[in-house]
């Protein structure tokens, strides 16, 4: 047997004033102190990004930004952390983040050599380098973990602002 | 003072790799492919040895309101797996073995006789799915050997909770 639920509403002129109110302190808090939220919360996770990325020449770990995702619609709230270098060729981001094996470097062009400066700061020519692979540094990983529990805290906050909304205070 | 069994990094560790190892020898889901933690004979560098996984502990935070990060690394040869559909199954078989709710959580302080904690470990995802992967990623095949990484994380209920936690 299906069961029915049905709002009772004995004064229809009453509800709609209520919900326009609530709509308007709604819209109130999206574009102001839940966006400010957001905001930082995305600041934060940017920061322990930018702290937590290998640096060499320092150009992926100052990659990482912060932007706004709009639907288009008055309640949509978004916000997304991303890497300007995340699509280079080669991709040093997925590199650092999943680590790589033990591999050989040759040059690309047959009979080339490979020219790079060593960490004593000598200019090396050779027709092959072993690398000995790099571990997975995770910092999206770690990032991720921590800010998840940090937004559950702040979506805790939003539905409790919201009930004290709808209750009229 | 000294930490609880249940919270010991080496305990968490050795009780995902004995529930995996259980897996593979029990119901023999994985043969042919070797893990460096359980296999004595794991020699990826081997030409013969045509799909293997490598195993690497990330994050050791469970049981300390974090979690235990588990990366799998799966590699084939493109020789014998041209479209990397190998690589896949092997995956899924992974995936297949945490498909779980909960699994327990050991004591190897006598790696002989093993104690029961009577806590468990919670496979689940940052999405707070439980029993389902973290990450799912190919990486570029690098000297002809294709690559796909999985990552796992393992929680302790306390960890869920969000009780605070007081040393014994």
């Amino acid at each position: 047997m299906a069961s029915e639920t049905f709002i009772k509403v004995e004064n229809t002129a009453e509800f709609m004033s209520k919900s326009k109110a609530v709509k308007e302190k709604i819209l109130s808090l999206v574009g102001g102190d839940w966006s400010r939220d957001l905001w930082d919360l995305g600041e934060g996770a940017k920061e322990m990004l930018r702290e937590e990325t290998p640096k060499k020449t320092g150009k992926t770990a100052k990659g990482w930004r912060v932007s706004r995702v709009r639907g288009g619609k008055s309640l949509d709230l978004g916000i997304v952390v991303h890497n300007s270098y995340e699509d280079n060729d080669p991709p040093i981001l997925k590199y650092l983040e999943f680590g790589t094996r033990a591999h050989t470097i040759k040059p690309i062009a047959v009979g080339g050599v490979l020219v790079f400066k060593t960490k004593d700061g000598n200019w090396v020519a050779t027709k092959k380098v072993s690398h000995p692979g790099t571990p997975p540094y995770a910092m999206v990983a770690r990032t991720r973990e921590k800010y998840a529990s940090q937004m559950d805290r702040v979506a805790n906050m939003w539905s409790y602002q919201l009930e004290k909304i709808w209750e009229g205070k | 003072m000294t930490l609880p069994a249940e919270r010991k990094s080496e305990n968490i560790k050795l009780s995902v790799n004995k529930f995996v190892k259980d897996k593979i020898a029990v119901g023999q889901p994985l043969v042919g492919i070797t893990f460096n933690f359980q296999d004595s004979e794991f020699s990826p560098d081997d030409p013969l040895v045509e799909q293997w996984v490598d195993v690497k502990p990330i994050q050791e935070m469970a049981g300390m309101k974090g979690s235990y990060l588990l990366q799998f690394d799966i590699y084939t040869r493109e020789r014998t797996d041209t479209f990397r559909q190998e690589a896949d199954k092997i995956a899924d078989k992974i995936c297949g073995i945490f498909n779980v709710t909960s699994f327990k959580l050991y004591s190897f302080t006598d790696p002989v006789t093993l104690c029961d904690t009577g806590r468990y470990l919670i496979p689940i995802n940052s999405d707070g799915q439980v029993g389902v992967r973290d990450d799912s990623i190919w990486m570029d095949s690098v000297d002809g050997i294709a690559r796909k990484v999985l990552r796992f994380r393992f929680k302790r209920l306390a960890d869920l909770s969000g009780v605070q936690y007081r040393a014994s």
